[in-house]
């Protein structure tokens, strides 16, 4: 499920009854569709800010709905078949940035592995190892710390070169 | 060559004041999303011709200039904003 928004501008000389019957119709046919219609606001009449088919007018009318991506093709199919509708527009609405997959962080097993199979060989050779395990692990851990830091870096770079660009 | 490039860089700002340095106003206000239909905010950034404003002139960062221009093109579709004004 998909969160969408839907905005149509509906002719301004449709009045009414006519007029109510039209949005409850669409709203219907989002309901019809398995869409969830969260909220059905009507803007009413505006001015338009460019003139469409000579019209300086019309009657906004906004829908927030829960649907299957399949849904607002369907939607945006019939609202264009429909004479009275002079507008119509469909908006998916973002979820938090939060949702994106943190980047995996890296993992190494294999450092492990070689260390036990030394002090069969070696009784002596133990601490070696574990020195080099050890340096093995900082300069990931400083990478993974690092990385963040480079990538703000850049910014007052950036904001020199459009400093230079103002001149 | 190197000459003209090192005196360049060295009188950066031959005449004038250093301009004050433009924040990012969405910044500013901690706005996640720039809603289309928030049009006095986008008209801002507008000029009168109907164009969006660049962002030398507007100081915006590039990751609100993005959303920005996105949402004025979506205004302008169901006419909250006109393409152009003459």
């Amino acid at each position: 499920m998909n969160k969408y928004e839907l905005m149509y501008i509906l002719d301004p000389s449709l009045e009414g009854d006519a007029r109510k019957e039209l949005i409850d119709r669409f709203t219907k046919l989002l309901t019809d569709n398995g869409a969830q219609v969260d909220k059905v606001d009507e803007w009413g009449k505006r001015r338009l800010a460019y003139p469409i088919d000579f019209k300086n007018e019309g009657y906004y009318v906004l829908i927030n709905f829960r649907a299957e991506s399949t849904v607002p093709r369907e939607i945006e199919r019939n609202l264009g078949i429909s004479e009275m509708v002079i507008r119509s527009m469909i908006v998916k609405i973002e979820e938090k940035r939060s949702s994106v997959k943190p980047r995996p962080v890296q993992v190494r097993p294999p450092v492990i592995s070689l260390i036990q199979p030394a002090p069969v060989e070696a009784p002596a050779a133990p601490p070696e190892p574990a020195v080099a395990a050890a340096v093995d692990a900082v300069p990931d851990n400083q990478a993974e710390k690092l990385e963040p830091i480079a990538e703000v870096v850049p910014t007052p770079a950036s904001a020199e070169a459009t400093e230079s660009v103002q001149e | 060559m190197a000459e003209d490039r090192g005196e360049r860089s060295g009188g950066r700002r031959p005449r004038g004041r250093k301009p004050r340095r433009k924040v990012c106003s969405f910044c500013v206000d901690k706005v996640e999303f720039i809603d289309y239909k928030d049009i006095n905010r986008l008209r801002r950034f507008t000029n009168e011709r109907g164009k969006i404003l660049p962002r030398r002139m507007s100081g915006n960062c590039a990751k609100h200039q993005r959303q920005l221009s996105e949402s004025i093109k979506r205004a302008r579709v169901v006419a909250l904003l006109p393409y152009t004004i003459d």
